[in-house]
């Protein structure tokens, strides 16, 4: 009885309790190895107790909770088409796999260098701009632009009035 | 072909998942409804936790439903079926080791006078047979708990219906010899861990 050895009563006990034909077996199983006998009475003990286990409770809406959590068609069909790849790709050999990840890397470097000339030809436009714009405005000027700027910010309605007076 | 037609033809789950391969939701209806249980057996005595076993059997049928455009009836649905529950529950199993603190529902050695989980009690019995047997089957629960995973799947899956010791050998990825050995080592300790009960008798009568 070790581990190797194919037991009927265990194999069949554990699942249901034996029948008429199986307790007969067993029971002349026995009879030409007596030596065993305690041994199987164990054995169909711990069969009993574990077939005796109570299942796991289940709410009654558990099928329809996965119905709810199951994805769209669309979700399965994109999942799907992803999977597709990854399996063609899983499946290449070295070679392909090499001259595949050499084309993604030579488009990379590509892009970047694109990019690169992109930038220095902006950058290179807007020097030119700056250099057509005049002299700015002495700092001098600039010192009273508060002043000046408050001035212009006089009611007009008084200057109005003393327009008016001096009429 | 010839194979994949035999197969579908011998095991009526397969040919309903052929049929949920074509996006047949009623199949697949028809597959939770035998399934939700064993299932749900197998990973509450691996997680012992009943409510997150239950979120994990509901993602493992989610699974079953998304692979089902890869599903190929070469081997009996529920070989497959149980593949995909056991990877689940060991991922969460692994998740559970490197975060304990996430489980707040698990077992701690403090509370072990503490009842595991409810639950419902079809028969009718005196409240110290129900005492006595609710004690003994926490023992059991927790005695398989404490197996080391191979051996305590390949129990469970050996108590449910129609898994042959070859089917479990698939699910668990290990040959023939060493699943049966698995069991045998398992249900050793077991008898260990249960002797008293086994002699007393106690539940012969339920």
């Amino acid at each position: 009885m070790n581990g190797s050895d194919s037991n009927p009563w265990i194999e069949t006990g554990l699942r249901h309790e034996p029948t008429a034909e199986e307790q007969a077996q067993l029971r002349a199983f026995i009879k030409a190895n007596p030596n065993l006998a305690t041994r199987v009475a164990e054995e169909l003990a711990l069969n009993r107790l574990l077939r005796q286990l109570r299942d796991p409770p289940l709410p009654s809406n558990f099928t329809a909770r996965v119905l709810a959590a199951l994805p769209s068609p669309a979700q399965v069909g994109f999942r799907a088409r992803w999977a597709r790849w990854w399996r063609w790709g899983h499946g290449l050999g070295w070679a392909p796999k090499s001259a595949l990840a050499g084309l993604i890397l030579s488009l990379g470097l590509l892009s970047y260098l694109e990019y690169q000339h992109h930038e220095r030809v902006e950058l290179a436009r807007s020097v030119t701009k700056i250099s057509g714009v005049t002299t700015l405005v002495s700092l001098d000027v600039l010192r009273d632009f508060d002043a000046i700027n408050r001035l212009s910010q006089v009611p007009t309605k008084v200057d109005d009035d003393l327009l008016e007076a001096l009429k | 072909m010839i194979g994949v037609v035999m197969s579908a033809n011998s095991d009526p789950d397969a040919a309903l998942m052929l049929r949920v391969k074509q996006g047949d939701v009623a199949a697949f209806e028809e597959l939770v409804e035998k399934y939700q249980q064993p299932v749900m057996n197998l990973l509450s005595r691996s997680l012992g936790d009943p409510a997150e076993a239950e979120d994990l059997a509901q993602n493992v049928f989610v699974q079953v439903f998304k692979s089902a455009r890869r599903y190929r009836p070469t081997a009996k649905f529920s070989t497959w079926l149980f593949t995909i529950a056991r990877n689940l529950c060991l991922n969460e199993l692994r998740r559970r080791s490197r975060h304990p603190a996430d489980s707040l529902d698990a077992t701690f050695p403090d509370n072990e006078d503490q009842p595991q989980r409810q639950v419902q009690d079809s028969g009718v019995c005196l409240p110290t047979d129900a005492l006595m047997h609710g004690e003994l089957e926490r023992l059991i629960e927790q005695s398989l708990a404490e197996l080391p995973e191979t051996q305590r799947t390949a129990i469970l899956l050996f108590r449910e219906e129609e898994m042959s010791y070859e089917e479990i050998a698939q699910v668990l990825g290990t040959s023939l010899s060493a699943t049966k050995s698995l069991i045998h080592r398992g249900r050793e300790t077991l008898k260990l861990k249960l002797k008293p009960y086994l002699q007393s008798g106690i539940w012969h009568n339920r």
